[in-house]
């Protein structure tokens, strides 16, 4: 277990390595110089080369990914271009808020989606399965940002019952706070719930097929004991696999929901930091995004390992 | 063939997704003869209007007189705008055939350069193994580690003024991972039957046995899984352009419109509706289509999303 865990952890390493590569190139090739963005009108070329060498950008490319990299591992993304203040600072918040929203989407997701999954599985080919599955195609093809557009016109908008923008200021209730949550994170929490909401009711299907529930109902067992102490340990592996992935998925989605609902995100501060061409914001968020999602991943990994005893450490 | 198009015929939903992407593919191609109105003329006089199947009348001046239109210097027409207009006084309807256009065409093409991508890389991993598979799949772990949508922004970064090509070279190029494994799983399995062993001791190459013998025995998986990225590009397409980093206004896009139409939500609610339903169809259609071709053509083909 702990040599699996080692390696599972070092394998993190080139993939971080690619993910920053690629931005780094991808950006310093990109038209639009930080510099005249941060200057505007007051251009002027001697300061501008100032500038340049104070920040490092005058440096061969190569020299200047290895100068990032040696600051990453101290934990240190550089300083902002447009607002001259730390990365580690100023997107610290914003991980945060999107840590925030994308944990409590997946919680709803987690719950609901396996509860459709688990009530559509229970009689499958009734008019209850056949409703709940069209929900869920119709829940993968709902584009989100639209999604969340709508509830903030009729719950926002119409009905006034939720605030439509924003998270709370410092010292609001925690009701208040709950209240600014509710919309974005169920905008968010759709996509993943169709898809856990599917992947349930086809691993619970084929699991309700088997002898040992046979067994288990012919022992006098009663639905629900067979379901959830049964059946479920043993459909629950497909389902976490899937989790895994949809934290990709969930990230995706922040960006647009943070969008829609002003949410003050990482997501967020990566698309307004294209904008301005402000590379350390850029570089800093994608690698923070990067770094959150591989270690999703490395514990769906141990948990998998954990839940399903048959699986080898190799 | 025969069995394909009465199995479809048979699947409801198959056949229902069909319907649905006949029916925006027809549209995107006719339409500039099917739009009411161009895409991008703005009707001064009718601005904000809200949807009706009614005509809308010209305004008039004090004598009861129709006003002249100072662009073209004839009295102003009255017009129709059965889903309404926007805030400049374009017609909802005809952005919304013309954005048909731009979000099929990036689906598509965007879902080409990625299959060509996927295959290349998966059938030479699967083919000839060791080192090249070892290379490749490491390639292929490092696109797959991480959201590509979020890759896909990074690429669009780079272009001054990101548009359709952009859309076509951020999207194809991040979206091939999920294809590369299931081919060369495919591969994996096919390479070792006796069918490739007879024709390569009748003496063809590699290239040959690839393309002729391999690839053909591919092409199930190959079309679900091209169908089901037709709706995800689609839905990223919309998503960039949304975030204003992808097809750039004037040109109608789903996703532009309702970037524009976000701010007047409450004052011209069928402004953000109308292209958003018309966008989710879309994403419906091809998923439905994709999920019956799966049941269809291969019923063990799972993939990972």
């Amino acid at each position: 277990m702990a040599y699996y865990l080692l390696k599972r952890f070092l394998s993190i390493i080139p993939v971080l390595l690619g993910i920053t590569i690629i931005t780094f190139t991808a950006i310093h090739l990109a038209p639009g110089d930080p510099i005249q963005v941060r200057m505007g009108q007051r251009y002027d070329p001697v300061i501008a080369e100032q500038l340049r060498a104070e920040l490092g950008l005058d440096k061969p490319l190569v020299v200047q990914y290895l100068v990032f990299l040696k600051d990453l591992v101290r934990g240190d993304l550089g300083f902002s271009y447009i607002k001259g203040q730390p990365v580690t600072q100023l997107l610290g918040d914003k991980f945060g808020n999107t840590l925030y929203l994308s944990l409590s989407a997946m919680i709803i997701a987690i719950i609901l989606g396996m509860l459709v999954g688990i009530v559509a599985a229970m009689r499958p080919q009734s008019a209850l399965d056949y409703l709940m599955m069209i929900l869920a195609v119709a829940g993968v093809s709902i584009p989100v940002f639209w999604l969340g557009l709508m509830l903030q016109l009729v719950f926002g908008s119409y009905f006034h019952w939720l605030p439509v923008s924003g998270m709370t200021e410092y010292g609001a209730t925690v009701w208040e706070n709950f209240k600014h949550l509710i919309l974005p994170a169920v905008t968010l929490a759709t996509v993943p719930m169709a898809i856990i909401a599917r992947i349930t009711r086809s691993s619970m299907l084929e699991v309700m097929g088997q002898d040992y529930i046979r067994t288990a109902r012919a022992k006098g067992l009663g639905t629900r004991a067979i379901i959830f102490r049964h059946a479920l340990k043993n459909a629950l592996i497909p389902i976490i696999t899937v989790i895994g992935n949809m934290f990709a998925l969930l990230l995706t989605g922040a960006v647009l929901t943070e969008t829609v609902f002003s949410w003050p995100g990482l997501g967020r501060a990566m698309v307004d930091a294209i904008g301005q061409r402000d590379f350390p914001i850029i570089l800093g968020s994608v690698t923070l995004f990067a770094v959150t999602f591989v270690m999703v991943n490395l514990i769906v990994d141990i948990i998998y390992a954990w839940v399903d005893p048959r699986i080898r450490y190799t | 063939m025969r069995w394909f198009f009465e199995k479809l015929l048979r699947h409801r939903t198959a056949f229902a997704g069909m319907v649905i992407i006949t029916v925006f593919v027809l549209a995107a191609i006719a339409a500039p003869l099917i739009a009411p109105h161009s895409p991008i003329v703005q009707f001064k006089c009718y601005t904000r209007l809200a949807p009706s199947f009614q005509e809308h009348t010209p305004p008039v001046d004090d004598e009861g007189a129709v006003r002249i239109d100072p662009a073209s210097g004839q009295p102003i027409k009255s017009q129709r705008f059965t889903l309404g207009t926007d805030f400049h006084g374009r017609d909802i309807l005809s952005r919304i055939i013309h954005g048909a256009q731009v979000s099929l065409l990036v689906g598509v093409v965007a879902t080409l350069i990625a299959l060509f991508i996927g295959i290349v890389i998966g059938s030479l991993a699967g083919y000839f193994g060791g080192w090249v598979d070892n290379a490749l799949m490491r390639l292929t772990d490092t696109f797959f580690a991480f959201p590509s949508i979020l890759l896909a922004i990074v690429i669009l970064a780079t272009f001054q003024r990101p548009g359709i090509w952009a859309l076509f070279i951020a999207l194809g190029f991040t979206g091939w991972t999920g294809i590369a494994r299931v081919i060369r799983g495919q591969i994996l399995s096919l390479k070792e039957q006796e069918f490739i062993e007879a024709a390569r001791s009748i003496g063809a190459g590699n290239f040959r046995i690839i393309t002729r013998h391999l690839f053909p025995n591919c092409l199930a998986p190959i079309i679900v899984l091209g169908t089901l990225a037709v709706a995800e590009n689609v839905l990223s397409e919309a998503g960039l352009s949304f975030l204003g980093i992808g097809v750039q206004p004037p040109t109608p896009s789903w996703g532009n419109m309702l970037a524009e139409a976000r701010g007047n939500l409450v004052d011209m609610p069928w402004w953000g509706v109308f292209p958003g339903l018309a966008l989710a169809l879309t994403v419906l259609g091809f998923n439905l289509f994709g999920d019956g071709l799966r049941d269809i053509l291969d019923p063990r083909l799972r993939i990972r999303r």
